[in-house]
């Protein structure tokens, strides 16, 4: 795995480089805190932020008793999820324009479940497979899962009464940010490292599932950052793309914490 | 996810909550698109009615109507209104573009919409849903059609359209979440029933091997649990059984090891029996064997002492009379040797036939029998060799031939007679002792070969003859012997 993660070293550099390459802020104050107003898509990234933070917690109290050392990979990871969430949920809590009902927060908010999705899936397979089978474990992370789950539902509940709705903005999406790049990197790491480990291990349907939700996250991440011309004139291209390196972050430690299981499971056969 | 029952409950549980919550979003969303369709409509006709005072303020100056519906609060809703005349002439048109591009294309089909307006004279707004369009006729102060208004609301409903479709797949979204978790739950759920399930399986399995000390641990408080509790009283009643049954299991082969113990020092008594009864039988068949050759050596020491006496015993005499004595003795000699070799235990395999084997038989039997006036009568039709152990078989023949002598001597038959034949019955050779006896009674032929069971009591038989026999030839050699009755007596038939 150490090609895996020397590559992925060279693309998180990548990822710094192509963010200040493009880097423009039309005279953003970043330590001046904006009002927030609650827009639309600032709901969904609270929720996102909600969930990651008590499966954080939840994962590392089962990785506490369990001594299961992916785990404490995959609790590190919701926690830069989570910060993530709370990046994009504070952008889109003031900007107008990120947060009315088309394409900027949308772009970000909702494909970024894809990898909690993903993370929860594996959690789940490590508890049921890996922890021989220990109720006790599977049901502590469903009280984690429920406890979570109920949060995000009401926030997002909520957010149906207490929500501000800007109006319809019209797009101009004819531009080439480069900073696009940053979403680019983590899709060729993903990419690289499936192949990789299915050269290697016996990759299962669940695997290849996870792989294929992480894959997707980054797609309309990607587009809309290379495309959006009002996020890159002002500083929302920046935000979205510090949201990006920590799910990056986050990602690269869910891979080795996959490896880590395959490299067990492999032993054990 | 293995084990068939977690696969039935998802298969059942996942579409019990899935299925509703999509119907439900369908309904949703056709019931929000109603809705906005309705409300768009309903605005659009009000603000066409009130055009009709527009048109009225304006009438005689259309030129500038343009600019006056764009400066009227209430048709801010309307940015595509287009007014044409009876000729299909354009005569205001507040956005040009899109609403030039719409009434182009359906050209025709409003000119004959319009035609029929005219004709019916209807003067209510009609919705052409079509294209999203609203047609409304404008009427002078004599109530004539002089134009038509073409309010084109697309834009507005799109714009509904998009608030709808982002809050809609925001509820999208959470249902969608939703369903995920509860696949998770029912995942979760489905392997806390068959967790314990599985504990019971591979419980069962471990006891099934035999390891009845084996417990199922199982603390769910459910129905499990008292399965599990049962299950394991179960278990425990069956070692004390188990238990039981090996401890009889241990004292039974204890008495079996002493009674195969028994029968085996019985069996050597047994055969040590049968060798000595036959011994004697050998013993009577060497005193008549030797009793000729002792007469001669006898007879010839008299006839020494004669010559002697009479003092004409001359030496070529004494030499020819020593001769006879030593050929006599060496005669003894050779006797002895042959029973000597009888009795040798030779445990190895030896190539053989029939003739040699009776050859070798009665030479020690024959002169006892014939002694006894009993025709011997050999017919003897193969000679083909094979592999068995001989003095083995010798014994057997000797026993067979000694039994039908002794039965024939003891029914007093008359003119009788012993046959010998030797044959080849498809793959096994043959070999026949038969007699003119009258034969074995039906009531003891079963058990004519069992130890111990003699018709001979008169004679001291000790029943182990027969016994011996099968065992020689059924046990050693691989062979077969039998006994029938023929129209005049016992036929025995050794088959190997």
């Amino acid at each position: 795995m150490k090609k895996n993660f020397y590559l992925f070293g060279v693309l998180l550099l990548g990822v710094v480089i192509f963010s200040l390459i493009d880097f423009n802020v039309d005279g953003f104050d970043f330590l001046k805190f904006q009002v927030s107003k609650y827009y639309f898509q600032s709901w969904i990234a609270m929720a996102g932020a909600v969930f990651s933070l008590i499966m954080s917690i939840t994962i590392f109290i089962i990785y506490k008793k369990s001594d299961l050392i992916s785990l404490k990979f995959i609790s590190i990871s919701f926690l830069l999820i989570s910060s993530a969430y709370g990046v994009i949920g504070y952008h889109t809590s003031y900007c107008k324009i990120c947060s009315d009902l088309s394409l900027c927060g949308a772009s970000h908010t909702y494909p970024n479940y894809f990898i909690v999705i993903a993370l929860v899936i594996f959690v789940l397979g490590i508890l049921l497979v890996n922890l021989n089978k220990n109720l006790r474990f599977l049901k502590l992370f469903s009280y984690g899962l429920i406890f979570a789950t109920l949060l995000l539902m009401i926030i997002l509940f909520l957010s149906l009464e207490f929500m501000e709705t800007p109006d319809i903005t019209n797009y101009i999406l004819i531009n080439l940010n480069l900073q696009g790049f940053t979403f680019v990197f983590p899709l060729v790491f993903i990419g690289f490292a499936f192949f990789y480990m299915r050269s290697i291990y016996r990759v299962t349907n669940s695997i290849i599932l996870i792989f294929v939700l992480i894959f997707v996250s980054f797609i309309p991440q990607a587009y809309h950052i290379f495309i959006c011309d009002e996020c890159q004139s002002m500083e929302c291209s920046e935000f979205y793309i510090f949201s990006g390196f920590l799910i990056f972050l986050a990602v690269g430690l869910f891979i080795y914490s996959m490896s880590l299981e395959l490299d067990k499971k492999d032993a054990l056969e | 996810m293995k084990g068939t029952l977690s696969k039935k409950l998802l298969k059942f549980i996942i579409p019990l909550f899935s299925i509703p919550l999509f119907i439900m979003i369908v309904f949703y969303h056709s019931f929000l698109m109603t809705v906005v369709e309705k409300g768009t409509e309903n605005v659009s006709r009000d603000s066409l009615v009130r055009l009709n005072s527009v048109i009225e303020k304006t009438a005689n100056s259309q030129t500038n109507l343009s600019n006056y519906l764009i400066q009227e609060e209430d048709f801010h809703y309307f940015p595509m209104l287009t007014i044409i005349d009876k000729d299909f002439n354009i005569i205001a048109d507040i956005q040009k573009i899109n609403i030039g591009k719409k009434y182009h294309k359906y050209n025709q089909e409003l000119q004959k919409y319009i035609k029929e307006v005219l004709k019916s004279q209807n003067i209510d707004v009609i919705h052409w849903q079509k294209m999203q369009l609203m047609v409304k006729p404008l009427l002078n102060s004599k109530n004539e059609i002089i134009a038509f208004t073409i309010n084109d609301y697309s834009d507005f409903f799109n714009k509904k359209i998009i608030t709808i479709d982002q809050t809609f797949f925001y509820i999208l979204f959470i249902v969608i979440f939703v369903i995920f978790i509860g696949i998770i739950f029912t995942i979760i759920f489905a392997y806390q029933i068959t967790h314990n399930i599985n504990l019971f399986i591979d419980s069962t399995k471990i006891i099934a091997t035999g390891d009845l000390s084996h417990q199922v641990n199982i603390s769910s408080n459910d129905e499990l649990d008292i399965l599990a509790n049962y299950f394991n009283n179960m278990v425990k009643k069956l070692k004390l059984m188990d238990d039981k049954i090996k401890n009889f299991n241990n004292q039974l082969k204890f008495r079996i090891d002493e009674e195969v113990k028994k029968n085996r020092e019985k069996d050597k008594k047994m055969i040590y029996q049968s060798r000595l009864a036959q011994m004697g039988e050998m013993l009577s068949m060497i005193a008549h064997q030797w009793r000729q050759p002792l007469n001669a050596i006898s007879s010839t020491c008299v006839h020494l002492t004669i010559k002697a006496q009479l003092d004409k015993a001359n030496s070529e005499f004494v030499m020819k009379e020593s001769e006879n004595i030593s050929k006599f003795v060496q005669h003894l000699s050779s006797t002895i040797d042959d029973f000597r070799d009888f009795f040798k235990t030779n445990k190895k395999l030896q190539n053989t036939n029939f003739t040699e084997l009776l050859t070798a038989v009665l030479g020690i039997i024959e002169s006892s029998v014939i002694s006894k006036n009993i025709e011997l009568i050999k017919d003897l039709r193969f000679e083909g060799k094979f592999k068995t152990y001989p003095n083995e078989i010798k014994q057997v023949i000797l026993n067979l031939i000694k039994n039908a002598e002794d039965i024939l001597l003891e029914k007093k038959i008359k003119k009788p007679f012993i046959k010998i034949s030797t044959f080849k019955e498809g793959e096994n050779y043959i070999l026949e002792v038969s007699d003119n006896g009258g034969g074995v009674p039906d009531a003891v032929v079963e058990k004519i070969f069992d130890p111990y069971f003699s018709t001979k009591l008169k004679l001291d038989g000790t029943g182990l003859g027969l016994y011996m026999s099968k065992t020689i030839i059924e046990e050693h050699c691989g062979g077969k012997i039998t006994v029938s009755n023929s129209k005049d007596g016992a036929v025995f038939k050794i088959s190997l």
